[in-house]
C-alpha cells in the first residue's frame, strides 16, 4: 500500500517537475516566468491526445507530441515574444504570457469544448503503479539527456552564457536569437511531456494544468527558481508529500491535500529564502 | 571572408553620429586606424568615447560610415560584428558570473574564424599573461576579484583572436603592477598578432606609451589628433 502510494507520488511529481523545469528554463533564460507554461503543455496534451484516438500508439505519440511543442515554443519565442522584448519591460513580457494563457485556454474550448474526456492508460491492463513508474522513469531520462547537453556541449555552453549576460553573448558572436527561441522550444518540449504523462491520471480538459501550474510553482520555488536540477527535486518533493498525505493525514483528505506542499514550500523558504537549490544572490564586498 | 590586404585596410570612421533618444552624442566623428595600429582615445568623461565604441561593435545604432578592411560595420547586429573580427570589452566588463574562468575563455573562442583551430595554443599563451586565470580556472566568474574579473573580459575577447579589438578603459581596477602588464601584453599582441586596436584609457601617460596615433574626443567629436612613428 504505501510502496504503491510512493509509486504514484513519483509518477505525479515527474509530471510537476517536468513542467517545474520547463518554467525554470524558460525563467532562466529570458528573466521571463511564463504563466502560459501549463496551458501550452494543456494543448500539446490534446494533441496527443487526438493523435491515440486516431490510433497512435501512446509511445509513438509522446515523442511526436514533444517534437511538435518543441517547434511550437520556437514558433511562439520568434513570431511573439521576440517582437515584444526590444521595447516592452518584464512586466510588459509576463503580462503577455498571461494573455497567451487565456488564449490558448479558449482556443482549447473553442476547439475540444469543455467536456471531460479520458485519456488512455498506456498500460490498460496492469496496475497503475506500473504506468506511475514509467512516467518516472521517461521524465527522469529526458530531464536527464537535458542535463548532458546543458553541461556537457557546445550548445550548453552558449545557453548558458546567454542565460548569464546576453549582451556580453552577443559580442562574442553568439546568436542570441536562436539560442532564445531554442530555449523557448526546449521549455515547450518539457512542458508537453509533463502533460502527456500526466494525461492518463488526469481528466483531459482545457484547465487540467491549473492545477499542475500551482503544484510546478511550488516545485520550482522549492527547488530555488534558477535550479534546473532543484526543479526536478522539487517537483518529486511535491508529488510525493501531496499523495502520501492525501492518503495517510486524516484531517487533509482529497480536498485538502493540495495545500500540503504549498505549507512545505512556505516553512522551507522561511528557513532558506533561495530554495533548496537556488544560488542566493551573490555579493562582492 | 577577410580577402587579400585592401587598400585602406583596418579601422575608417566617417561622420559617424549616434544618439540616446534626443540626447545627441556623437556629431560626425572622422576617425582612421591603419590595419596593425594602436590608437588611444582621450578626453574628458562624457565626451562619448563609450558610445563611439558601442556603436562599432554595434550595441548602439548609428549613422555615417565604419568599415573595418573596407567591410561595412554599422547596421549589422552585434553578434555579426563580433563575427566579423571585432570584440569589444565594455566599460562595464562583462564576464560571465555563473560560467567558470575556463567556460567564459571557450565561449571566447566561439567567435574565432573558422576553422577555429589553436585555441589550445592562444590559452597557453594567455595563462603566460595572465597567469591569475589558470590559477582560477574552474572557479565560477563571479567570484574573482574586480580586476580579475577585467582580466578575464580581455581575455575572453583575445580568444576570439579579434582583427579589431576594442577596450573600454582596460586599467580601471587594476593595480599599478597589474595595469603595466597589460599594456605589456597588449603591446605583444599588437607586434605579434598585428591586431589593430581602440582603446578608450584615462591613464594618459600608460596609454601614450602603446599608441601608434591618439585622438582626443570632446562633446562628441574629434578635436585632436597625433600620430607617431611606429616601434
Ligand atoms: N544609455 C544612455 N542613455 C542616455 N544617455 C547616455 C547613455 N549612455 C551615455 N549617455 C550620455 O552620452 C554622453 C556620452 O557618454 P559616454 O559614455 O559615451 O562618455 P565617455 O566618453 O565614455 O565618458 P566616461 O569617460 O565617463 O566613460 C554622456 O553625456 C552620457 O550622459
Ligand atoms: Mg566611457
Amino acid at each position: 500500500m504505501f510502496g504503491q502510494q510512493l509509486l504514484e507520488g513519483l509518477g505525479a511529481g515527474a509530471g510537476y517537475a517536468a513542467l517545474a523545469l520547463a518554467l525554470v528554463l524558460t525563467y532562466r533564460f529570458t528573466g521571463i516566468v511564463n504563466f502560459a507554461q501549463g496551458e501550452l503543455a494543456m494543448l500539446a496534451t490534446y494533441v496527443a491526445w487526438q493523435l491515440v484516438v486516431s490510433g497512435m500508439p501512446y509511445w509513438v505519440a509522446l515523442p511526436v507530441t514533444v517534437a511538435l511543442a518543441f517547434a511550437a515554443g520556437v514558433l511562439t519565442e520568434r513570431l511573439v515574444i521576440r517582437r515584444l522584448e526590444s521595447g516592452a519591460g518584464e512586466v510588459t513580457l509576463v503580462v503577455t504570457t498571461i494573455g497567451l494563457y487565456v488564449l490558448v485556454n479558449a482556443l482549447a474550448t473553442l476547439v475540444w469544448t469543455a467536456a471531460l474526456r479520458a485519456f488512455p492508460s498506456p498500460f490498460p491492463d496492469s496496475p497503475p503503479g506500473l504506468a506511475a513508474l514509467a512516467a518516472a522513469g521517461v521524465a527522469g531520462a529526458v530531464l536527464g539527456a537535458l542535463a548532458l547537453v546543458v553541461r556537457r556541449t557546445g550548445l550548453g555552453l552558449v545557453m548558458r552564457a546567454v542565460a548569464a549576460d546576453a549582451r556580453s553573448a552577443r559580442l562574442s558572436g553568439v546568436r542570441v536569437g536562436r539560442v532564445l527561441a531554442l530555449g523557448w522550444g526546449a521549455a515547450a518540449a518539457v512542458g508537453a511531456l509533463s502533460g502527456v504523462l500526466l494525461a492518463p491520471t488526469l481528466f483531459l480538459e482545457p484547465s487540467m494544468m491549473t492545477g499542475v501550474l500551482v503544484y510546478a510553482f511550488a516545485a520550482a520555488t522549492l527547488g530555488g527558481f534558477d535550479s534546473a536540477l532543484g526543479a526536478v527535486a522539487g517537483g518529486l518533493a511535491v508529488g510525493v508529500t501531496e499523495t502520501l498525505a492525501g492518503t495517510y493525514l486524516g484531517f487533509v483528505g482529497a480536498d485538502l491535500k493540495i495545500a500540503v506542499p504549498l505549507v512545505i514550500v512556505v516553512a522551507v523558504l522561511l528557513l532558506r529564502p533561495q530554495g533548496l537549490f537556488g544560488s542566493a544572490p551573490v555579493e562582492r564586498a | 571572408m577577410t580577402g587579400p590586404p585592401v587598400a585602406g585596410a583596418g579601422l575608417e570612421v566617417r561622420g559617424l553620429r549616434a544618439e540616446y533618444g534626443a540626447a545627441r552624442v556623437l556629431h560626425g566623428v572622422d576617425l582612421t586606424v591603419p590595419e596593425g595600429e594602436i590608437a588611444v582615445l582621450l578626453g574628458p568623461n562624457g565626451a562619448g568615447r563609450t558610445t563611439l565604441l558601442r556603436a562599432l561593435s554595434g550595441l548602439v545604432r548609428a549613422r555615417g560610415t565604419a568599415t573595418l578592411d573596407g567591410t561595412r560595420l554599422l547596421g549589422r547586429a552585434p553578434d555579426e560584428i563580433a563575427r566579423l573580427g571585432v570584440a569589444h570589452v565594455t566599460q562595464e566588463g562583462g564576464t560571465f558570473g555563473p560560467l567558470t574562468v575556463e567556460e567564459n575563455l571557450r565561449v571566447g573562442a566561439r567567435a574565432r574564424p573558422w576553422p577555429r583551430r589553436g585555441a589550445g595554443e592562444d590559452l597557453d599563451r594567455l595563462f603566460g599573461w595572465f597567469p591569475v586565470l589558470r590559477a582560477q580556472l574552474s572557479q565560477p566568474a563571479g567570484t574573482l576579484s574586480g580586476g580579475e574579473q577585467r582580466l578575464l573580459a580581455i581575455a575572453r575577447a583575445l580568444m576570439a583572436r579579434p582583427r579589431l579589438l576594442l577596450m573600454d578603459e582596460p586599467m580601471r581596477g587594476l593595480a599599478p603592477r597589474t595595469a603595466g602588464l597589460l599594456f605589456r601584453t597588449i603591446h605583444a599582441i599588437n607586434r605579434d598578432e598585428g591586431t589593430t586596436m581602440v582603446i578608450v584609457e584615462h591613464n594618459v601617460p600608460a596609454a601614450l606609451e602603446v599608441a601608434h596615433r591618439s585622438f582626443l574626443m570632446e562633446a562628441g567629436r574629434i578635436t585632436a589628433r597625433r600620430v607617431r612613428g611606429r616601434w
